[in-house]
C-alpha cells in the first residue's frame, strides 16, 4: 500500500510527511513514527499509549481524537491525515497544547471531593446500582483528555465556560451520596460560565472517546439547580 | 488450619484487648452535626462569569423564572393552537369568537397568564442570547426589559379587546 500523506501542525502552518502505511497502525504511532524518522523537533504529548492517560488527544481530520486508539485505517481520507493540536486549548509547539486552564477549571467548578463530618466513624454504605451512583460511576470514568472541550463550541465562543469535563466532574459529585456539600458543587456550577451556558449540541458526548456523557451530566445539574431553587437551598 | 484473625506465632505484639462496639453517644467522637464545608472562596477562584451577591441572586432568580414560564407555556401554547385550529376549521367568525370570549373570565385568565409567562420567557431568553452574542450585559438588560415591556402592552391590549 502507498505511504500516507500526513500534514501535521507546525505553529506556522502545516508540514507535509509520507509515513509508511503499516496493518493496525494508530495515529500516534504515525505522530512518533516522524519524530523518530524524519523531524525529531516535532513536539507532542502521550504517556500510556492504552487510553488510560488522557494525554495524547489531537484534532484528526478535523475531529478531537485520542491518538492512541484511533486506528489510522479508520480515519484516513485517501491515504491522508490532517493532524492539529486540540482547538480551545493555547498551543505550546506542534501538537502540544497547555492544559492548565482546562484543569483550573475543573477547581473552579467545584470539582473536589468535599469530606462529610469529622465525626462519622461508619462506613458509608453505597448501593452501586442506585441512580444516584450510576450516574456518579459513569461520570469517573473521565481521562480528562480534553476532547469534549476542544469539541466544545461554546467554550469556543465564550472562554469563561467551564467546559464538559469540568462539568461532569462536578455531577459527578453531586450524585455522590458520600460528599459533604452538594449544594456548594451546585452554586459553583449555577451561573452563565457553568451548566446555564450550555447549548446542548451534545459534541461533548459525541466525542467522548470513552463514550460519557456530559450533556447529559450538564442536563442534570440544571435540573438539579432548578430543583435547589424551588426549596430555596440556593 | 488457623483462621487469619488468630495467628499468634507471627505476631509479636501483645493480643490487643479487642474493644466492644459502643453504644451511639457513648465515648464516641462527639458529632458535630454539620458537614464539614469550607467556603468555596478558600479553595477556589472565583468562577469568572460568575457574580456575587446581588447579580449572582439575581441571576439565578432569572433561571427560575425561565423555566417556571416554560412550564406554564407548554400548556397554554399547545392550548392555544388547538383554539386557533377549532377556530378556523369550524369555521367561526370574528363576532362568535368574540361573543365567546367576551366577559369570559376563564378565557381572560388563561390568555392573561399566556401574557405573563410569555414576556417573562421571551425576554429572559433573548437576554440571555444578547449577553452571549454581544458580551455587553447592559444591553442585554436594557433590550431585554423593552421586549418585556412591549410584549406586556400589546399582549394585554389584546386581551382586553377580546374579553
Amino acid at each position: 500500500m502507498a505511504d500516507l500523506v500526513v500534514n501535521v501542525w507546525r505553529g506556522e502552518g502545516f508540514e507535509t510527511f509520507r509515513v509508511p502505511f503499516l496493518e493496525s497502525q494508530t495515529v500516534l504511532d504515525v505522530v512518533t513514527w516522524i519524530q523518530r524518522h524524519l523531524d525529531p523537533t516535532l513536539s507532542y504529548r502521550f504517556a500510556c499509549r492504552v487510553g488510560m492517560c488522557g494525554s495524547c488527544a489531537m484534532t484528526v481530520n478535523g475531529v478531537p481524537r485520542w491518538t492512541c486508539r484511533t486506528h489510522v485505517s479508520k480515519v484516513a481520507k485517501d491515504g491522508r491525515l490532517e493532524i492539529r493540536p486540540l482547538r480551545n486549548m493555547p498551543v505550546i509547539k506542534d501538537l502540544a497544547v497547555d492544559m492548565a486552564g482546562f484543569f483550573d477549571k475543573w477547581q473552579e467548578a467545584g470539582g473536589r471531593f468535599v469530606p462529610t463530618r469529622p465525626g462519622v466513624l461508619e462506613f458509608a454504605r453505597v448501593d452501586p446500582e442506585n441512580p444516584e451512583r450510576r450516574q456518579a460511576s459513569a461520570g469517573i470514568e473521565c481521562i480528562g483528555c480534553g476532547v469534549c472541550y476542544s469539541a466544545c463550541d461554546v467554550v469556543a465562543a465564550n472562554p469563561d465556560y467551564l467546559g464538559p469535563a469540568a462539568l461532569n466532574r462536578a455531577w459527578t459529585l453531586v450524585n455522590d451520596a458520600r460528599d459533604g456539600d452538594r449544594i456548594g458543587h451546585l452554586a459553583a456550577v449555577a451561573d452563565d460560565a457553568g451548566c446555564h451556558a450550555c447549548h446542548s449540541q451534545g459534541s461533548c458526548a459525541r466525542h467522548c472517546p470513552n463514550h460519557l456523557n456530559p450533556t447529559g451530566a450538564i442536563a442534570g445539574l440544571k435540573r438539579e439547580v432548578f430543583r435547589a431553587l424551588l426549596k430555596g437551598d440556593l | 488450619m488457623a483462621g487469619l484473625g488468630d495467628c499468634p506465632a507471627q505476631n509479636p505484639l501483645p493480643p490487643r484487648e479487642r474493644v466492644a462496639p459502643k453504644a451511639p453517644g457513648e465515648g464516641a467522637r462527639k458529632d458535630p452535626g454539620t458537614p464539614l464545608t469550607l467556603p468555596r472562596s478558600a479553595w477556589a477562584p472565583p468562577s469568572p462569569g460568575a457574580g456575587e451577591g446581588k447579580t449572582r441572586r439575581l441571576e439565578l432568580r432569572l433561571f427560575l423564572a425561565q423555566r417556571l414560564s416554560a412550564m406554564v407555556l407548554a400548556p397554554l401554547v399547545l392550548l392555544h393552537l388547538g383554539v386557533i385550529l377549532y377556530a378556523v376549521r369550524g369555521g367561526l367568525s370574528a363576532a362568535e369568537i368574540l361573543g365567546r370570549t367576551k366577559g369570559s373570565v376563564l378565557w381572560g385568565g388563561l390568555y392573561g397568564l399566556f401574557v405573563l409567562a410569555t414576556a417573562a420567557h421571551g425576554s429572559i431568553g433573548l437576554r440571555a442570547i444578547l449577553r452571549e452574542w454581544t458580551r455587553r450585559p447592559h444591553l442585554a438588560d436594557t433590550a431585554a426589559l423593552l421586549f418585556a415591556a412591549t410584549a406586556l402592552v400589546l399582549g394585554f391590549r389584546a386581551v382586553l379587546v377580546l374579553t
